[in-house]
Formats: C-alpha cells, sequence, structure tokens
C-alpha cells in the first residue's frame, strides 16, 4: 500500500474530543523511537503487517503501531503513525496523515500516505500489507498538573453525535497500491435503535 | 437631506472570552462576555474540521450584530489556535443594515473548551 484514505462521518466528535492533547514532531519519533514522543501526543494504538525481505526470502511480521497527534502543517491537522517490527526483523516505519475536507455526508477524509523503504540494493522493499488501528482506545490515559500534582485522567474521546443520520453513520476506504491500483470500500453503521433521527 | 440617517462606520477591535456551552459532532456552542471598540454578549457556533467555521451575534448597546467566519487551525495540542477572516452579515435595532468584515484569531483550550477569540476589522451601520 502506498496511500489510504479514509473519510468518516460528519457527526463523528472532533471538536470535543481531548485525545492530542500534546503533539510530536516527525523528526522526534524517527530519531526516538515513541518513547521520544510526548505521552499527550499518543492517540491510538493498533497492529501492522509488514513485509520485509529475510536472506533469500521475503516474511510476514505484525508489527505494534501506535499514532500520535502532529504539529499542524501547513494549516492541517495531522497524525502520525509509527510501526515497530523487532522479531525476526527489525523494521520501522513512519508515516503521515493529515486530515482534509470532504464532501456530505462525510466530515473529513484521513490521507495516508506510506513511504516505500528500501532495504538492500537491487532487493524488495518494506512494504505495509494491512493497518488495524483504534483511535482512542479504553487504556488511554493522559496526566495533568493539578494544583502541583501530577493527576492522570481519561480523555474524552470522539464521540458520535446522539442524532443518528438517516440511513446510519458512513465511512468510506481507498487504497492505492504501488502498482498503481487502486481499491475502494464504502460501509455504513446502522443507528443504534436510541439514536435515530 | 431630511429623512435620511448618515451611516456610521467604526474600527473593530473585540476579544471574547467565552465558555461552551454545549458540544455536539464537530460543532461548540460558546457564548461570554466580549470587550474592546463593541462591547456585548456574544453567542458562537464553532465548527471544528481541518478548519473552522464560525457563526457569531453580539448583544451590543443598541442592536444585535449578526455575522461569521472562516479560519485555518494554525497549531494543535491542547490550545488549538486559528486565524482567518470574519464577516457581518446583518443585526438589529442601529445595526440593522451592519456590514464589514476583518480578521478573526482565536484558541480553544482543548481541556476545558474555553476559546478566546478577537475580531478585527471595520463595521458599518
Amino acid at each position: 500500500m502506498t496511500e489510504i484514505g479514509l473519510s468518516y462521518p460528519a457527526q463523528l466528535g472532533f471538536a470535543d474530543s481531548e485525545l492530542g492533547l500534546a503533539t510530536c514532531e516527525r523528526a522526534r519519533l524517527e530519531a526516538l523511537g515513541w518513547p521520544g514522543c510526548p505521552h499527550d501526543s499518543l492517540m491510538g494504538e493498533g497492529s501492522a503487517l509488514v513485509e520485509v525481505p529475510f536472506g533469500s526470502r521475503t516474511i510476514v511480521e505484525k508489527a505494534p503501531l501506535h499514532i500520535f497527534s502532529q504539529p499542524v502543517s501547513p494549516d492541517l491537522l495531522g497524525l502520525l503513525f509509527a510501526a515497530r517490527g523487532r522479531s525476526p526483523v527489525i523494521a520501522d516505519l513512519v508515516f503521515g496523515a493529515v486530515v482534509l475536507e470532504a464532501p456530505s455526508p462525510f466530515g473529513g477524509l484521513i490521507d495516508t500516505t506510506i513511504p516505500l523503504v528500501p532495504t538492500v540494493p537491487k532487493g524488495p522493499d518494506v512494504a505495509l500489507l494491512s493497518l488495524q488501528t483504534t483511535i482512542g482506545p479504553p487504556s488511554l490515559r493522559y496526566s495533568e498538573r493539578v494544583k502541583g500534582r501530577l493527576v492522570t485522567f481519561e480523555p474524552k474521546r470522539m464521540l458520535l453525535d446522539v442524532r443518528c443520520p438517516r440511513g446510519g453513520y458512513r465511512f468510506a476506504a481507498s487504497v492505492r497500491f504501488v502498482d498503481g491500483t487502486l481499491a475502494k470500500a464504502r460501509t455504513t453503521v446502522r443507528c443504534p435503535n436510541s439514536r435515530r433521527d | 437631506m431630511p429623512g435620511t440617517v448618515a451611516a456610521s462606520a467604526v474600527g473593530i477591535d473585540d476579544t471574547g472570552h467565552l465558555h461552551l456551552l454545549k458540544a455536539f459532532g464537530s460543532v461548540l456552542l460558546e457564548e461570554g462576555y466580549a470587550g474592546g471598540t463593541l462591547p456585548g454578549q456574544a453567542q458562537v457556533r464553532l465548527v471544528v474540521k481541518s478548519s473552522v467555521s464560525a457563526t457569531f451575534s453580539i448583544a451590543a448597546r443598541g442592536g444585535t450584530i449578526h455575522g461569521g467566519g472562516r479560519a485555518a487551525l494554525h497549531s494543535s495540542g491542547r490550545y488549538s489556535s486559528f486565524g482567518g477572516s470574519l464577516w457581518v452579515s446583518g443585526g438589529s435595532g442601529r445595526y440593522a443594515h451592519a456590514r464589514g468584515g476583518g480578521k478573526l484569531y482565536g484558541t480553544i483550550d482543548r481541556r476545558t473548551h474555553a476559546v478566546v477569540v478577537q475580531a478585527i476589522g471595520r463595521l458599518t451601520y
């Protein structure tokens, strides 16, 4: 994969979410790994399936993935994805995403560009095969100073508006591959019985 | 000429300190006092996506002023700042024919949802 686009519903609450109360610069993440990022910049976690050359063959490795808030640039909200494969091959992958406008019924588009990571000369690149992420996982905790004391709290996630649109919450995704082909998909999450508009 | 009223023009430099009334989806409803050249109680509806759009009303002495704005995000993290342009589209009372425009700047504290917004421009009414 070289590019992933995810369109999310207009009812998804970016406005009052507390995710990403700090930001992490890409250079810092690449130099120090995710321990180098401010903890309050962590927004999500998941895993990535990565294909890497190993000797005379290629292997598929599952790597843990973390998502961070990155500084706005230029005038666009951004995310940083960091996958960290450790066994049997050390393979680190850092790539960014920006939040763009999207036509109705979507609230925005998260546009992710995945770099081709070279390995050995004339050898295959590290390839991202699949991605699974949770933004705002239940285990996420931030901290702040209250009256001089460090206090841990659970940041408010991105909540869906209680008024569910007719037909449900709409999502769309597109994936572009290194050979130039494009795959698209759409899905609708039905309204919970208590939320129909 | 008899029966006509001269239009007034005034430079605007107002700063509002707003608190959250309600949040849903991408929308923040805020209100608070705006002080400056045209002071009054302000209500602002912010739609926060990859950019920020706003509609506002200010209950000033003699009438209410309505308008809108659009701004780009300049920073994220706990304090999200934005900057762009605003316009005045009308009003009531002495501001019934209000028109104008200028610059809009603001900061959202994403922990408390307190908003500080500054409007600089020109108003005719």
